[in-house]
């Protein structure tokens, strides 16, 4: 439970303290870069998480955790 | 005239994008077809789509192969939403380690079916080489807007396996604020699984029988409930940076064995085997809580070092199993004009489950509680993935890419606990794999 | 199925062919050396921010050009405002997707801060007494007939007056 506030915490700590982070509409040139895409291997992602999921007991954290697998 | 409205595309490409167009609809046609939504009423609900088209090899030393080839594809619609949809096929053959530990003897194994038997030698650790398995899987997600701040991704997923069935939805609402420098998620989801293992579901902490006895099988088949609930926080820093934090809750409920797993018991002095009801040696069927409740907490950092850009990662899992996790992972990516070159290591490492035993001794055994388990996955362990990507756009824009990796995982293979004989054998079944992944953007 | 395929492609590369010569007839872009909406008295002025990563940009571009041709005899003025760090990212995008209309480079953001600009592209759509009358966010091929009916509309507000 301490562990969950602790997560609580951190993420009303980070939205508060996000607001006067950031750049302008017209700053985001970098970010707009393919390789700056949160998801640019989508396919790469999936396929170690598929991967991952069977060999060791720990998934998601990205996204959703659930395999749709009847490998682990 | 309306000439001057017209995009310019350097005309010795058209018969290539031609081509690609054709590829395009085509494969919007076999994934999209039974689709309904019409967005977009002046371009054809065919047209537009852009699709990954890839295959993996994956190969353990002396194990499991597998070969994986997936489809995907996706289209954004005039309205900013989104639809896609994916097909994953995949086909599995080999060995993998059955649970039971080394011993100084030969040992002989009864196959799930019931029906024949293995052995191993002795020192060696025992695999099942029965392993013949193919998935198939199709998802699909549908994304739209909600006003220009916020948006909703549907999600919905099937895959069928020999013995097992799964079904699942998803739905996540994302909220932008902060002039789109921040962004929140909350997703949920539910799956259903179906697991029907061959020969039936072993009923737990019974022995296995010789393959001519009578078999400790209960039912044909079990079922279990997962619901997830995902919350994330993605923040802009500046022009180069960008942090994600997502804190995951995931709760299952029903059959969480693995019906092909044994653990041995082992003579508490020689650590050799114990003489069993029907077989030379005695393997309990694994037995694990019908709950498991599990927390992640994952953070990325994404940031750009001139036409470069690193990725990291961090993951911390606790479940109440009784098992912790750490994952890094850390990738670079070297852009140069037409090609990129991109290499990562990931390092993963996680503790026992409360249940996990490599064996058990006989007197152990008497008193084991409820739950057992030899599954290597979720005994103490850790990896190190190495890994090289290699990404170049053909002339006409199209993205290819070829990724190699190689894993390491390792455990405890000389525990303090270890009995007699015992001592003499790798105790965790150590797994050295290798990965080829080709794929084709168009 | 080849055959169809070879027509296909020759087709549209005389047609691309013949795009390419009309396009290299008209355009040689017209960079402004400064701006100011006071000198357009009398003009209905179509402001539009826009910036070379911009991805519906590109698809707004064509767009302008029509309505620069459509309308400029009856006082359109359509002023793109460049707000690339790098104004040759500006260039090469112009060579990509060519621009009929004026354009401007606005390195330092300094009318985007004025306009408060807040998505990429935005557009600003000003009467002949330089008021602003209509604005929107992104380009939407969908929403192109509004957004060419708010400017039908203003060029007829402005000829009554």
């Amino acid at each position: 439970m301490t562990k969950l506030t602790f997560v609580v915490i951190t993420l009303c700590l980070l939205i508060s303290g996000c607001s006067s982070l950031g750049v302008e509409p017209w700053e985001r040139d970098i970010l707009a870069r393919e390789d700056m895409a949160l998801d640019n291997a989508k396919l790469d992602s999936a396929y170690d998480d598929h991967i991952y999921f069977s060999k060791e007991a720990s998934s998601g954290g990205s996204g959703f955790s659930g395999g749709g697998c009847g490998c682990n | 005239m309306q000439l001057t409205t017209a995009q310019v595309k350097p005309s010795k490409k058209s018969k290539h994008k031609n081509i690609r167009q054709l590829l395009k609809t085509a494969t919007g046609c076999l994934l999209g077809a039974t689709a309904a939504a019409q967005a977009d009423s002046k371009e054809s609900f065919f047209s537009g789509w852009e699709t990954d088209i890839a295959i993996l090899g994956y190969t353990e030393v002396d194990r499991v192969s597998a070969i994986e080839p997936v489809v995907q594809t996706q289209k954004s619609f005039d309205d900013d939403s989104v639809l896609g949809f994916k097909l994953v096929v995949d086909s599995l053959t080999g060995a993998s380690p059955n649970g039971a530990s080394p011993s100084d003897q030969v040992q002989t194994f009864t196959r799930p079916s019931g029906n024949g038997s293995y052995q191993t030698p002795a020192g060696e650790t025992p695999l099942d080489d029965s392993f013949l398995d193919t998935r198939v899987s199709f998802s699909s997600f549908y994304e739209h807007g909600l006003g220009r701040m916020d948006k909703m991704i549907w999600g919905g997923n099937v895959s069928k396996e020999y013995d097992f069935f799964s079904a699942g939805l998803s739905a996540t609402y994302v909220h932008d604020l902060n002039n789109r420098n921040t962004s929140l998620s909350l997703g949920v989801s539910g799956e259903y699984d179906f697991i029907e293992p061959v020969g039936g579901i072993p009923i737990p902490l019974t022995q296995m029988q010789a393959a001519s006895s009578p078999q400790t099988k209960g039912e044909g088949s079990d079922t279990r409930f997962l619901g997830e609930v995902l919350i994330g926080v993605t923040q802009i820093i500046d022009r180069k940076t960008l942090v994600v934090v997502n804190y995951g809750y995931s709760q299952s409920d029903g059959y969480h064995n693995d019906p092909y797993k044994v653990t041995s018991v082992v003579d508490d002095n020689s650590g050799s085997l114990v003489q069993g009801e029907s077989l030379s040696g005695t393997y309990l069927y694994d037995s694990r809580p019908d709950q498991r409740i599990k927390h992640s907490l994952y953070s990325k950092v994404k940031r750009a070092f001139g036409e470069d850009s690193a990725d990291l990662s961090y993951r911390y899992m606790w479940d109440d199993w009784g098992i912790t996790s750490h994952t890094f992972n850390l990738s670079y990516r070297k852009n140069y004009n037409a090609w990129y070159i991109e290499p990562r290591v990931r390092y993963y490492t996680q503790g026992e489950a409360d249940f996990y035993y490599h064996s058990v001794t006989e007197s152990q055994s008497e008193n084991i509680g409820s739950y057992l388990t030899s599954d290597y996955r979720l005994a103490e362990m850790w990896s190190s993935t190495i890994g090289l990507k290699v990404g170049f756009k053909t002339p006409d824009g199209n993205q290819n890419s070829i990724r190699l990796e190689y894993y390491h995982q390792d455990g405890e293979k000389n525990p303090s606990n270890a009995v007699g004989v015992q001592k003499n054998y790798d105790l965790f079944p150590t797994l050295d794999a290798f990965i080829v992944q080709y794929t084709y953007s168009f | 199925m080849r055959r169809t395929l070879y027509l296909i492609s020759i087709v549209l590369l005389l047609f691309n062919v013949m795009k390419v010569n009309a396009q290299q007839a008209i355009t040689e872009p017209r960079w402004l050396s400064s701006f100011e909406l006071s000198e357009y008295k009398n003009k209905v002025v179509y402001l539009d921010f826009w910036a070379s990563w911009c991805v519906p940009c590109r698809e707004s571009f064509p767009w302008l050009n029509e309505m620069q041709t459509k309308y400029q005899d009856q006082g359109l003025v359509v002023i793109a405002v460049n707000l690339d760090r790098d104004v040759n990212k500006a260039h090469q995008f112009v060579k990509k997707f060519p621009a009929s209309f004026y354009l401007f480079s606005d390195p330092k953001a300094e009318l985007a801060i004025k306009y408060k600009v807040t998505g990429m592209p935005s557009s600003y759509l000003f009467s002949i007494d330089g008021k602003l009358k209509e604005t929107h966010i992104g380009f939407k091929k969908s929403e192109a007939d509004k957004y060419e009916a708010n400017i039908v509309k203003l060029l007829a507000q402005s000829k009554q007056q």
